[in-house]
């Protein structure tokens, strides 16, 4: 835009419209301006203004840019800017195009403002040593490592000065307000970077953050939020008097209804409404919805609160040192307590008030419950749970993060090297204890928890089906996959044999949402000790990586996993082998997927529909409210599986065909 | 073994994983309504007789089992 | 009058008012369903005894416990049964011997999950039977009822919701914890609170019968996900309505049955399952609501607030765009500004500002505080020419809005006309908000909410009001000639009766039908033209053809017997060229009626509320303008008048740009004849009259043309 400097008559023209300037001569308005649009505004130092024609609609009526009862200081306004009962001033900020503030009481940048950026959260420990720092595009993965891997002092110190040094980048003397953002009825907002089309209105006081945002997917901070010292990523929607301090709110992320968080972090898809976090370390899609619900100083993913779940830890004379890691997909219960320290292994559910510390992480799909007092777990029970069938389907549906450029990396899979890995693990360790634990005795303890001794072979009983299932049918889908274009079985075996070279192919990690082998991540760890990662991208990209490599990965962990269950190498299998696969691979999913319809038909109905506690929130029950048609006849989930159970004896017929079709 | 002899070690286990006392458990019994079993007990039970015959059950069918003589007969059935 | 409503009313009062609980198959396991019910029963302060029953347990939650019913000393009301499916009929019998008349059956495991629940479901209604018991569910989350004298929550839900006088029905639980949460927030209160599943025995239909007459209700809510009895649902409202003054407010999900989906008459097209349902309701003057909030924002006017005694309403602001905003929405609703007397003017001339705007709406300015809402809205409210007030509110900064909110309900408690309420605003106004609806002042966030809500009072207060009026029935009528064609065809394996047979039909009810005859041949054709009179309209006739006009069947106005020879022609021609094999019975030659208007009439069987008619603008193109009205049968002179009335073009029939006014008593005839013959032949599952052609008044209307389907 072109700009000049004011003539006389023009000075005089703003002074009769109530304008006023500490230097008239340090005011510089687009050529083209109609000055019409500028009422008591008071200048105050340089500032630059674009072109204010034009007009935005806000609060429903038609208002022409322009700046009107307005104090501004050292700012630059874009284009088609509309300004108007600023109540104290806008001092310190760039303005970009199309930006409507108004009726804000006061918008100011200091100097040298990092803007949330460089902040340090201290989350998962409340009295510190696991601080992550924030950053604009912090994503779920670097947070994760920055918090969790803290051993390799190395690596802990590069990677915090990667971070600041990535922080500094937002350090600037002026604040800004993107393209197309709306700032509208809220109270003081102070060093916060405003992004592109947000939509900021009645917020409270917001100070020292930055608000990212995009066209495709705006983000939104409404009523009576107080935030400070937060980094809020694209797509997020904060609302209804959430108060934030040291605060990320990652892309997608909802939050509102008085909830209040600090020191902690939210990742993809989070919901949190009503309740509140301390030091929590909220990866993908944790969710909690209800009043009284507390999540302090713990880890999760994947997770839901129950209404009015509740955890706590030790207050030693140190100060709180102790967390809990809930393992992905995990539940609590309405009304749960959990005594921190503890360690859950993934999809598994608590319910009840627990007051022993539980380490059970490689007891995945477990039952946890408490009676009289005990705290029980019943190891492989929630595998035939709908409840989790429901959820592996439901998060990629619920992705709802529009910008182009996805932070938090996310591996869906409920089945994978990670979580089968672990009920290996679990099985054998179960066996373990049906050997030496005497008949006479009813139970076990193990980790804090009681098992019922008659269950521990049901148990690995229950692994070994989910491990046939998925190693078979991964192997299959394979044959199937390559089969299809294939005449010769030598051919599909060359396509069958690993492409990926890892030494440790059983060792998985789930590094906040990104399923990966952890070779890959102590290879990170390396190079970022040793400095060959020096920046922020290449952190990043590594992890990209390990993202685009997860399928080749599961790969050879299968071909691997599958040798030493059955003895064969799925590159070196023959027809007959194969085809009794097949018979396996079928047994095991009827045999699981009947236990689900079971357990289906079993529970209580309605309260499963609601999850009683454990998946409850308003959005799915007026989702449920909606998508209800027709008759109640018959239970739809039921119908469903019903339907599942058919197909698998399809595809086992598909299988079949095709192997006796390649030569 | 006769179904006599069966009878006496079915309601043992059963005693010994519901806790109750053997003389309150009735041919007719039910499980869930008279023994007071709940889902993870029924499990256990099914356990418990695999464990205690040597011999492994289709749960799904098992678990359809209402009635101590319906046990009685559906385990006669394996140890044919 | 259909099978439930000449049953005796279920006696619900165990259920409801039970001095005794026994919770039949709970346990000591916290978190869980059987555990829980229980636990709430005692945490509310139920007024009765409850007693857990276990198999195994000697106490749960520090109550003795008992291992069968049987084995409770006293007698027991009411039992929850907790137990999963597969024993439910075990527990049951027992119940049934100990003497309990009534059940709740949370357990889920029946119909719901297809064949072997059926069968479940089938043996514990056999049970209850023989017992006499009354059960509610099963798969249900409970009941509750607020009333001090019981207090009873047999329920999922942790607390108790604060006492009210709305009673709430639902069908689907899921809905339940979203309408408490809701309420909750909003401090609305519940008589009567459940969820009734599968409905086994207690159906809707019973409960709403049962609070017909129950004092603590004043308002009855339900949500349905399918309405399995239209009928009973249309006559049990209609009597709550008429009899008891309670309205009833309905929230229905998605759609019925699909019975519209390839329907082959234009009736069947038209009267969609939804549109159908819709127009029931409202003909049996249950309010219908498409969301929850909705449903209460209607509640909470009706159940808090006097009815109004008319549509005129005076609106009380401080600001003037949501002035306007309401007025818009006031009149979109078909509501009145009232127009204030001579009195009220002066009133509000010497104690408002000289720029407050004192016709309506009342603008009070924004510097307005409680001194001059208290002015304008009590002198609004003493005027008689206004039935009700709007009190609007945007917070400004000098605004008092507590003593505001305080002062609307003083004035409003010490009159008689309706008062509600909109503070406009995200954040200042709640505790002014809190203040409302403490008082029982109804309050809206939106205009448009407010002013649907009085409009849906006004809508209730109608049909309260209204006379009952008997159902016309016919004595000339010839029900068994008309049976005897229908089923001459049935015989034969046929389901669709061209226009000869459904006009002698129609003729057989006293409809008038044009004169007409078959033609086999060209030469036929041209001697029955003749004997009928020119012009006449000839028609193709097969069974195989519903849609005449498309495959150019039809030629108007044939003036000559050569032109009568020509069309018979051309008429068989077109046809065999588009429909090849159509098997044509022949020519139906008719006598051409002009100067007449084309309307429709028809009937549709819906699965659940039975037959029902069809009136509205006619012609080709009656699917495109879709101008039509819908009634249950049976009718009554009222509803038939209300159904002509109800159509856009209705003013085309009363006579508008100098055209004359059409025979409406004629087509009145018609409609409720047709809603005879729909009664009587139940065989008829569609019917389409089409056009029935209106001549002016006095001339009468004829059928021109029409088929059934069976």
């Amino acid at each position: 835009m072109t700009s000049s400097h004011l003539t006389e008559q023009q000075v005089q023209q703003l002074v009769r419209q109530g304008c006023t300037a500490t230097d008239w001569r340090a005011v510089s308005i687009a050529l083209s301006m109609d000055l019409q649009r500028f009422h008591h505004v008071h200048f105050f130092g340089s500032v630059v203004v674009g072109d204010l024609s034009g007009s935005h609609i806000v609060d429903e009526v038609e208002m022409r840019c322009g700046i009107y009862h307005a104090s501004i200081s050292n700012c630059v306004i874009g284009n088609h800017v509309r300004i108007a009962n600023i109540g104290s001033v806008i001092a310190n900020y760039i303005v970009e195009d199309d930006v409507v503030i108004q009726n804000v009481a006061a918008l100011t940048a200091t100097p040298g403002a990092s803007f949330g950026n460089g902040v340090e959260v201290e989350t998962i420990n409340e009295g510190g040593g696991r601080t992550v720092t924030l950053v604009n595009d912090l994503t779920s993965q670097v947070a994760f490592v920055q918090a969790m891997m803290r051993h390799n002092g190395d690596f802990s110190k590069r990677l915090n000065e990667l971070l600041r040094k990535h922080a500094q980048r937002s350090v600037s003397d002026r604040g800004r307000v993107g393209t197309g953002a709306r700032l509208l009825h809220c109270g003081s907002i102070r060093n916060v970077n405003i992004g592109p089309y947000a939509y900021v209105h009645g917020a409270r006081s917001l100070e020292n953050g930055t608000i990212n945002s995009c066209k495709e997917h705006t983000s939104e901070v409404g009523a009576d939020v107080q935030a400070k010292l937060f980094v809020i990523a694209e797509g997020a929607r904060i609302d209804s008097g959430a108060i934030l301090d040291k605060v990320f709110v990652g892309q997608g992320v909802k939050m509102g209804k008085q909830f209040s968080a600090e020191n902690s972090l939210f990742f993809a898809n989070c919901e949190a409404f009503h309740g509140e976090a301390v030091a929590l370390f909220a990866g993908p899609y944790t969710v909690t919805h209800h009043k009284s619900t507390l999540l302090i100083a713990g880890v999760f993913s994947f997770y839901n609160a129950g209404s009015g779940s509740n955890q706590s830890n030790h207050m030693y004379k140190l100060g709180p040192v102790h967390q809990g890691v809930l393992e992905r997909g995990c539940k609590t219960g309405s009304f749960s307590y959990l005594l921190h320290e503890n360690h859950i292994g993934p999809f598994s559910v608590v319910i009840g008030k627990h007051y022993t510390n539980m380490n059970v992480p490689n007891f995945p799909f477990s039952y946890i419950h408490e009676e009289d007092g005990v705290s029980k777990i019943i190891p492989g029970m929630n595998l035939f749970s709908v409840g989790t069938v429901r959820d592996g389907e439901k998060w990629p549906k619920r992705d709802n993060r529009k910008a182009p450029e996805k932070h938090d990396l996310i591996i869906f899979d409920v089945f994978s090297p990670y979580t089968v890995e672990k009920m290996r693990r679990g099985r054998n360790e179960l066996l373990r204890l049906h050997e030496t634990v005497p008949k006479d005795k009813s139970f076990v303890q193990y980790g804090g928890l009681q098992l019922s001794r008659l269950l521990l072979k049901k148990g690995a009983k229950y692994y070994s089906l989910a491990i046939d299932r998925y190693l078979h049918g991964k192997v299959l889908d394979a044959v199937l996959r390559h089969g299809k274009s294939i005449k010769q079985w030598e051919e599909l075996l060359r396509r069958l044999k690993p492409t990926s070279d890892l030494r440790a192919p059983y060792e998985w990690t789930d590094i906040s949402g990104l399923l990966t082998p952890r070779e890959r991540v102590t290879a990170l760890e390396r190079d970022v000790a040793s400095g060959s990662i020096g920046t922020y991208e290449e952190v990043r990209k590594r992890f990209q990586e390990m993202f685009d490599h997860y399928v080749e990965d599961e790969w050879q962990y299968v071909c691997v996993t599958y040798a030493a269950e059955y003895g064969v190498r799925p590159h070196e299998m023959t027809k007959e082998q194969a085809t009794q696969a097949v018979q396996e691979w079928e047994k095991a999913a009827t045999s699981l997927h009947g236990m689900i319809l079971e357990d289906s038909k079993k529970e209580f109905g309605a309260f499963a529909h609601i999850g009683y506690g454990v998946d409850q929130s308003d959005e799915i029950a007026q989702k449920d409210f909606e998508a209800v048609r027709g008759t109640i006849d018959t239970n739809p989930v039921v119908q469903k599986l019903l339907g599942e159970g058919a197909a698998i004896a399809k595809r086992r017929d598909e299988m079949l065909r095709l192997i006796e079709v390649i030569s | 073994m006769d179904r006599v002899e069966l009878q006496q070690r079915i309601l043992k286990v059963i005693a010994n994983v519901l806790k109750v006392d053997p003389k309150e458990i009735t041919p007719t019994a039910n499980f869930a309504f008279d023994l007071g079993a709940d889902s993870m007990q029924s499990i256990e039970l099914i356990a418990a007789f695999e464990e205690e015959f040597g011999i492994e059950m289709d749960e799904e069918r098992a678990r359809e089992v209402q009635t101590v003589e319906g046990a009685v007969d559906f385990i006669a059935g394996y140890l044919k | 009058m259909s099978d439930l409503m000449s049953a005796p009313v279920k006696d619900l009062r165990p259920i409801f008012y039970p001095s005794s609980v026994a919770v039949v198959g709970t346990n000591r396991v916290v978190g869980t369903v059987p555990h829980d019910i229980f636990a709430n029963i005692l945490k509310s302060n139920f007024q009765g005894i409850v007693y857990p029953v276990s198999p195994k347990e000697r106490s749960v939650a520090g109550v003795r416990a008992y291992k069968y019913i049987v084995d409770i000393p006293d007698p027991v009301d009411l039992a929850v049964l907790v137990f999963p499916s597969t024993v439910c009929n075990l527990a049951l019998e027992q119940c049934g011997q100990k003497g309990v008349k009534g059940a709740i059956i949370i357990s889920a495991g029946f119909r719901e999950i297809g064949a072997v629940g059926i069968k479940r479901e089938e043996e514990i209604r056999e049970i209850a039977r023989r017992y006499g018991i009354h059960f509610i569910g099963p798969n249900c989350l409970g009941v509750i009822n607020t009333d001090p004298l019981s207090h009873l929550n047999a329920s999922f839900a942790r607390k108790m919701p604060q006492e009210g006088n709305i009673a709430f029905l639902s069908q689907s639980g899921a809905l339940c914890t979203a309408v408490l949460d809701y309420a909750q927030a909003k401090h609305i209160g519940f008589s009567k609170f459940v969820s009734f599943g599968n409905k086994a025995d207690v159906s809707e239909i019973d409960l709403m019968r049962y609070l017909k007459d129950d004092p603590k209700t004043k308002v009855i809510l339900i949500y349905l996900e399918e309405i399995s009895d239209g009928r009973a649902l249309m006559e049990t409202a209609r009597e709550i309505i008429t009899e008891a003054g309670k309205p009833v407010l309905l929230l229905k999900s998605g759609r019925t049955r699909e019975g519209a989906a390839a329907a082959a008459s234009h009736t069947g097209s038209l009267a969609g399952s939804d549109e159908i349902c819709d127009a029931a309701l409202k003909q049996a003057g249950i309010i219908r609501c498409s969301t929850i909030e909705e449903m209460f924002n209607n509640a909470i006017a009706l159940a808090s607030q006097p009815l109004p005694a008319g549509k005129r309403v005076a609106i009380i602001t401080n600001a003037g765009g949501p002035g306007v905003l309401t007025t818009d929405a006031a009149i979109a609703e078909g509501l009145e500004l009232a127009r204030f007397s001579e009195p009220t003017l002066a009133m509000y001339r010497k104690s408002l500002p000289a720029t407050a705007n004192i016709k309506n709406p009342v603008d009070v300015i924004g510097d307005a505080r409680a001194d001059r809402y208290k002015v304008a809205l009590g002198s609004a409210l003493n005027d008689e020419a206004v039935d009700g007030a709007f009190v609007i509110l945007t917070p400004q900064s000098m605004t008092d809005i507590e003593n505001i909110a305080a002062e609307v309900c003083h004035v409003a408690g010490s009159q008689t006309k309706p008062v509600y309420a909109s503070f406009m605003g995200e954040m200042d106004v709640s505790a002014g908000i809190e203040i409302l609806q403490k008082h029982n002042i109804p309050h809206y966030i939106l205009p448009e909410s407010m002013c649907r809500a009085f409009a849906r009072a006004l809508f209730f207060k109608k049909h309260r009001d209204a006379t009952v009026e008997a159902h016309i029935r016919f004595e000339d009528v010839k029900p068994d000639c008309a049976r005897s064609i229908v089923r001459e065809a049935i015989s034969k394996g046929r389901r669709y009766l061209p226009e000869t047979e459904a006009t002698q039909i129609l003729a057989s009810y006293g409809l008038s039908v044009l004169p007409s005859g078959l033609a086999t041949s060209k030469q036929e054709a041209r001697v029955v033209a003749e004997k009928i009179g020119f012009p006449v309209v000839m028609k193709v006739e097969s069974d195989d053809i519903v849609h005449k006009f498309d495959v150019q069947g039809v030629v108007l106005n044939v003036t000559s017997c050569e032109e009568a020879e020509t069309a018979y022609e051309s008429i068989h021609h077109h046809v065999k060229e588009a429909l090849p094999h159509a098997v044509i019975k022949g020519v139906n030659v008719q006598k051409m009626v002009t100067g007449g208007e084309e309307v429709i009439l028809g009937v549709k069987r819906d699965p659940s509320f039975g037959p029902v008619i069809m009136f509205g603008m006619g012609g080709l193109f009656v699917e495109i303008f879709k101008d039509v009205s819908f009634c249950v049968a049976p009718l009554s002179l009222r509803d038939a008048d209300e159904m002509v009335q109800e159509i856009r073009a209705y003013k085309i029939l009363v006579g508008a740009r100098g055209a004359a006014a059409r025979d409406l008593v004629s087509v009145r005839q018609c409609i409720l004849r047709l809603a005879a013959l729909a009664e009587d032949v139940a065989e008829i599952k569609e019917l389409d009259i089409n056009p029935l052609i209106v001549l002016d008044e006095g001339k009468g209307c004829f059928v021109a043309d029409a088929r059934i389907m069976l």
